[in-house]
């Protein structure tokens, strides 16, 4: 897999350790603007080509290699930029393209653009804490890329959530596995759920608004 | 050539469909952007409907006018790229095209509006009595924080922008050093809300800020003196102050 990393700060980090990860044998192309940040790259991540480029070549340089690029990650410091590059990289065909925000208000913003793959990095901690914290019915522990939906966590805090959440199950056929009260996971059928089960269901989005709209939350 | 115009905004809704609509009626305009700097009203919808081109400013916690600059320059496409503050009452296509008409003529590379009325405090009290300081040759300029510039979409990559309140005056010091034509522009009267007076704190500090960084890095003022100075300041004792 060829893939480019456009940005040297800490999200672009992220993104060039986990496509490392992905593909060791594969080629990484980092680009920043700055022979600091460079010489720092180089030094960071010795099995990736770290280049030198200025913000207005960067597009030149993707167009003039549209045909070997796989993955353009775009992690700059400016969500102006990853929408930029973010778009020009779609225009010129590259197969796969993320743009890393900085802002998570931007998040519809690139959609509306037509950049499919966002990574709003601060989602997680808004899940983890309303995760820890339980305050909330319902949760995105994990939110799919491809279509519009995920894993949802249901805490079933009452008689009438149990009901609620069996019937959800049962009316859209929706996978899931149930953390009990005392820590263990455990597959078993829709009636097996008991009050103080957390439940993590995948699903649809909007099925699972529909039910958090049902359950007042 | 093509001119992109960009609008920093926060909560401005009042303001934004006005201003939109009177930047796609200049001439040469291509595209309007409005930089969000993450507004509670629905500036942003509005902006959309307009068919402005909308960012929210990549710095979420501290938003400052000088990311939304950046953001804005970045974002657009045009060869040339003007700044207009949104809420101008009185905006017209005319005031647009009188900012970057120099560049049009091919007389300037950046563009700084001026207006009729007496520069602001923080220009009187704070830049320009800096700027004669350390940059003589920029004292002349009427209004050096002046929020309406013009400039080639590529002068505005040579350079770092602040990120709050500095970004004007520091943006007039960096083009200078690196040799861009600059030309300053009478725009007329500007119809426009003053800031309450404590307010203009954290605008002089910044706007001094830039000024003395930038003086600093020029040799200017010699860091190590700065720095020793500065540090005894807190350490001074400065007594009790007495009342007649």
């Amino acid at each position: 897999m060829r893939s480019v990393a456009v940005g040297g700060g800490h999200l672009a980090y992220f993104a060039i350790k986990a496509l490392e990860e992905m593909d060791p044998n594969g080629k990484i192309i980092v680009i920043e603007f700055t022979s600091e940040k460079v010489e720092m790259l180089k030094k960071t991540f010795p099995f990736a080509e770290a280049v030198l480029l200025s913000i207005e070549e960067v597009e030149d340089y993707v167009s003039g290699n549209r045909f070997l690029i796989d993955v353009l990650v775009s992690a700059t410091d400016s969500d102006a930029l990853n929408l930029r590059y973010a778009k020009h990289a779609i225009k010129s065909g590259v197969p796969i393209v993320i743009a890393i925000l900085n802002n998570p208000l931007n998040e519809p913003i690139f959609v509306k653009e037509g950049v499919k793959y966002v990574i709003n990095p601060y989602k997680t901690i808004t899940s983890k804490i309303k995760e820890v914290v339980g305050k909330f019915r319902v949760n995105v522990v994990y939110e799919f890329s491809k279509v519009d939906g995920g894993i949802y966590a249901l805490k079933v805090e009452n008689s009438k959530t149990l009901r609620k959440v069996k019937s959800f199950i049962l009316k859209n056929d929706s996978p899931f596995f149930v953390l009990s009260a005392d820590k263990r996971i455990r597959t078993c059928s829709v009636e097996d759920i008991q009050i103080g089960d957390v439940v993590y269901i995948s699903c649809h989005d909007r099925e699972v608004r529909g039910l958090l709209k049902r359950m007042g939350g | 050539m093509d001119v992109s115009v960009v609008f920093p905004s926060r909560n401005r809704e009042k303001y934004v469909r006005r201003a939109v609509r009177t930047a796609f009626k200049a001439r040469h305009v291509k595209e309007v952007i409005v930089v969000d700097g993450g507004s509670s009203d629905k500036t942003v919808d509005v902006a959309l409907k307009e068919g402005a081109k909308v960012i929210v400013q990549s710095n979420l916690v501290y938003p400052g006018k000088g990311v939304a600059m950046r953001d804005g320059a970045y974002l657009s496409s045009g060869d040339v790229v003007v700044f207009v503050d949104i809420d101008i009452a009185n905006l017209t296509p005319q005031f647009i095209e009188k900012l970057y008409a120099p560049i049009m003529r091919g007389e300037a590379e950046f563009v700084k509006g001026c207006y009729e009325r007496a520069a602001g405090r923080v220009t009187e009290l704070v830049a320009k009595p800096l700027l004669r300081m350390f940059y003589p040759e920029l004292a002349k300029f009427k209004q050096p924080l002046s929020g309406e510039i013009a400039g080639l979409r590529k002068v505005f990559y040579q350079v770092e922008f602040e990120s709050g309140w500095g970004v004007d005056v520091g943006l007039l010091i960096d083009l200078y050093k690196r040799g861009v034509k600059i030309a300053e522009v009478n725009l007329g009267f500007k119809e426009h809300d003053m800031k309450p007076l404590n307010a203009l704190t954290d605008m002089a500090y910044q706007v001094a800020e830039a000024i003395l960084k930038r003086a600093i890095r020029d040799g200017k003022i010699d860091e190590l003196w700065a720095r020793e100075y500065i540090s005894t300041i807190g350490k001074m004792d400065l007594g009790e102050v007495g009342f007649a």
